[in-house]
């Protein structure tokens, strides 16, 4: 999302908070406010009500004082004037007397001078009772008994107002201006005055506009209904308007009592003792209330729309606009890798940190490119060396190696000649060997005649030195075979014992000869697993070392089987290896120096029958004491590998 | 009277093998080469062969080889005589139809033995 979205969608977040609190708060303290605001102006109109209700009823007062002082009203004579004491309509006579005459036509001009006075009227000590207009029903009325009259007598120094009492010949109720008539010293003998219906008390007060919508009500201090625009509820009891509410209303001089649907804003007349009211419904101040709301969201509207523009305005000039430059700025080098970019630096706020600190940071990225690119160079200029190098080193492997290989083909040719060289001289020297040996024995057998002891001897050294060179000839070629590896091995499983026991025939003449025994310790039967002839070949070896080793004494041959190997020990009690020389036994053409001996062999036997024990998978190992005897021992398995 | 057929080329060992044999009263026939050795074989209808390997030309396994085809020779006996320690010269002149093997240099009383051996077997 981009920022201006994001700070936008904060502004209209905070302003729907903003909103939704003033929303539940405005109505509560606006609603009080609003009430206060409705009672105040409306307390001002009742007390303009209040003042204009005065001077209606002060001129009332005051016409009512000019006309008990008038002389013809005054008139003494009581005589004159019409009596309803104790009549009916058929006994009575009304007195048409001139003065009563004259009176009645002042009274009847106050009265049609006085738009809300309907009756005006006098009485007198002596029941006599004058009125503007002649009553409805001439019944009998003793006026000295009515209110007004009473009221009046009270109260003889001033003009007084009555409550509201109910006429008897007609259903209008009235409020009466009385005044009572006194004489020169003082004395009291009837009262004259006015009455003002409750209608035209309403007439007087809906005639008057209280600045909104809403009734006037008025009532006397003991609750009783003076004024309402409803007719019906005049001279009844406001408890039937306010139920509960009554007693507070009566009990305080001023205030608000809240109706069902309704506000009473109510006032107390100072001069008249009245309750002047005014109904305002409910409506009116939520209406005010509404309105207000209306007007505070109006202005917070305009005020948050204003603020969140001018915000937008300064944030977007401020930091969006130059991010979004730095931000299409890196999105161009990260696209083009193009480092070569013109970054606007101003100002020294956060956003003018960041960018120099951008641009410091490009700067250095150029610098480490440029670095780098440098590096790159220098590994590729060291690859080119390198790959110059590896040519010329291919070349020259390749080189050496050809050279090697043809060295190689020398060496393997060398190899080759060797081989038929040793083929050829082992033919060559053995061909002639035959001969010699052969014929040799043939003359000491004397098959060519009789040889003297001289010739014998003679001959027989030139046998045992032909044998010996042929062994010589034997060894050699079966060294540089083995060294060649190329020693074949005729492997099968086969019975030793018929071996062992030729081989130790073969040298029980030589070991008579040196006054040896020769004894053997062997069971019938020991299988082993090899090469016939070379097991042979060893044998020989060990039991002609062992003979040839031994001037006095025995030698001793024993077979065994050991778990998977058998042993074939030949131990003598022959002259015995140094301990430090035990260890050249098995080295080609070494020979122990043995004092007074003459050696004969070629050095190679035992070197020989270790190679070729090790080759069928066994051993050659020697215990020796310096001039007690020997023991070596032949290990050789049992079973091949693949058994 | 017995008669022996020996294919050898060396003179000497000829001369010995001749001489120890005549020495038994064997009647003797001779051959230089491989060649010569089948025709004779051949001709002279011996007892018994004794066959040097090594000889000029075909070499004693292919005269003995040779020899095995023809007909009538196929059960002689024939001897390799070999050197010592030729690389599998036992095992290959048996395998070619030798019926024994006498390593060089004979012994003369040894090769009367086996002789003698092979021909009671006949």
């Amino acid at each position: 999302m981009k920022l201006q979205t994001r700070v936008i969608i904060t502004f209209l977040c905070i302003a729907v908070l903003v909103m939704i609190l003033v929303g539940i708060i405005l109505p509560v303290t606006l609603n009080q406010q609003s009430l206060d605001t409705v009672t105040e102006n409306s307390k001002e109109q009742l007390n303009l009500l209040d003042y204009s209700l005065i001077s209606f009823i002060n001129s009332a007062k005051s016409h009512i004082l000019e006309l008990s002082m008038q002389t013809a009203v005054k008139n003494r004579n009581d005589q004159y004037f019409t009596n309803y004491l104790n009549v009916t309509e058929e006994t009575f006579k009304p007195g048409n007397t001139e003065e009563e005459k004259a009176i009645i036509e002042i009274l009847y001009n106050y009265e049609t001078t006085h738009p809300y006075v309907n009756s005006v009227y006098m009485g007198r000590e002596n029941g006599a009772f004058v009125r503007s207009h002649p009553r409805a029903n001439n019944t009998a009325y003793d006026p000295r008994t009515r209110p007004w009259y009473t009221l009046a007598k009270e109260n003889p120094d001033s003009v007084v107002i009555t409550e509201a009492y109910r006429s008897i010949t007609t259903p209008d109720v009235n409020i009466g201006v009385v005044k009572a008539l006194l004489d020169e010293d003082g004395s009291f003998y009837g009262v004259v005055g006015a009455d003002i219906t409750l209608e035209g008390m309403t007439s007087f007060i809906t005639g008057f506009d209280p600045g909104r919508s809403g009734e006037i009500i008025i009532t006397d201090n003991k609750g009783t209904i003076l004024a309402e625009e409803d007719s019906l509820n005049l001279f009844t009891d406001v408890g039937n308007i306010l139920n509960s509410k009554k007693a507070e209303f009566l009990s305080t001089e001023n205030g608000v009592l809240p109706l069902e649907d309704d506000y009473l804003i109510y006032y107390t007349s100072n001069d008249l003792g009245w309750k002047i009211g005014l109904i305002v419904p409910s409506e009116e101040v939520d209406e005010e209330t509404n309105e207000a709301i209306f007007t505070v969201l109006t202005y917070l509207i305009i005020a948050l729309v204003i603020l969140s523009v001018l915000s937008l305005i300064v944030l977007n000039r401020e930091i969006i606009r130059p991010l979004s430059s730095l931000t299409e700025i890196s999105r161009r080098i990260a696209d083009t890798g193009d480092l070569e970019q013109d970054i606007p630096v101003a100002g020294t706020d956060e956003i003018g940190i960041l960018a120099t600190a951008f641009k410091d940071m490009v700067e250095r990225i150029k610098a480490e490119e440029k670095k780098l690119n440098q590096a790159i160079e220098l590994e590729k200029e060291a690859k080119s060396e390198l790959k110059k190098s590896q040519a010329e080193l291919e070349t020259k492997v390749i080189e050496r190696t050809s050279q090697l290989a043809k060295a190689n083909e020398h060496l393997k040719e060398l190899d080759r000649l060797k081989s038929m060289f040793i083929a050829s001289m082992s033919h060559e020297l053995r061909t002639p060997l035959n001969s010699i040996i052969g014929f040799t024995v043939i003359l000491l057998k004397g098959w060519s005649g009789e040889i003297n002891d001289e010739q014998r001897k003679q001959l027989q050294i030139v046998e045992n030195s032909s044998r010996h060179l042929l062994s010589l000839i034997n060894d050699v070629i079966d060294i540089s075979k083995i060294e060649a590896g190329k020693m074949e091995l005729s492997l099968a499983s086969f019975d030793l014992i018929p071996v062992l026991k030729e081989t130790i025939s073969s040298f029980e003449e030589k070991a008579k000869e040196q006054n040896l025994v020769l004894t053997k310790d062997i069971p019938e039967r020991l299988d082993v697993y090899g090469d016939e002839r070379r097991t042979r070949q060893v044998l020989i070896n060990m039991i002609g070392n062992a003979v040839k080793f031994t001037d006095e004494g025995s030698v001793h041959i024993k077979a065994e089987s050991e778990g998977d190997n058998l042993l074939v020990s030949v131990s003598d009690t022959g002259i015995g290896i140094p301990e430090d020389k035990i260890n050249d036994l098995f080295k080609p053409f070494i020979r122990i120096p043995t004092e007074g001996r003459l050696t004969e062999g070629t050095g190679l036997g035992l070197y020989l029958s270790q190679k070729i024990v090790t080759a069928l998978g066994g051993r050659i190992t020697v215990k020796s004491t310096l001039g007690k005897g020997s023991e070596f021992i032949l290990t050789l398995p049992v079973r091949s590998e693949k058994q | 009277m017995t008669k022996i057929l020996i294919v050898e080329d060396n003179p000497n060992n000829l001369y010995l093998m001749r001489f120890i044999l005549k020495k038994y009263g064997f009647e003797i026939t001779e051959a230089i080469t491989g060649e010569e050795g089948i025709v004779k074989a051949v001709s002279e209808k011996p007892d018994l062969i004794l066959m040097d390997i090594q000889l000029p030309g075909i070499d004693g396994f292919e005269t003995t080889r040779r020899i095995r085809e023809i007909k009538d020779l196929s059960e002689i006996p024939i001897i390799a005589l070999t050197s010592y320690a030729m690389t599998g010269d036992r095992e290959k002149a048996l395998s070619l139809g030798c019926t024994g093997y006498i390593e060089k240099p004979i012994d003369p009383d040894k090769i009367i033995a086996q002789i003698t051996e092979f021909l009671k077997g006949d």
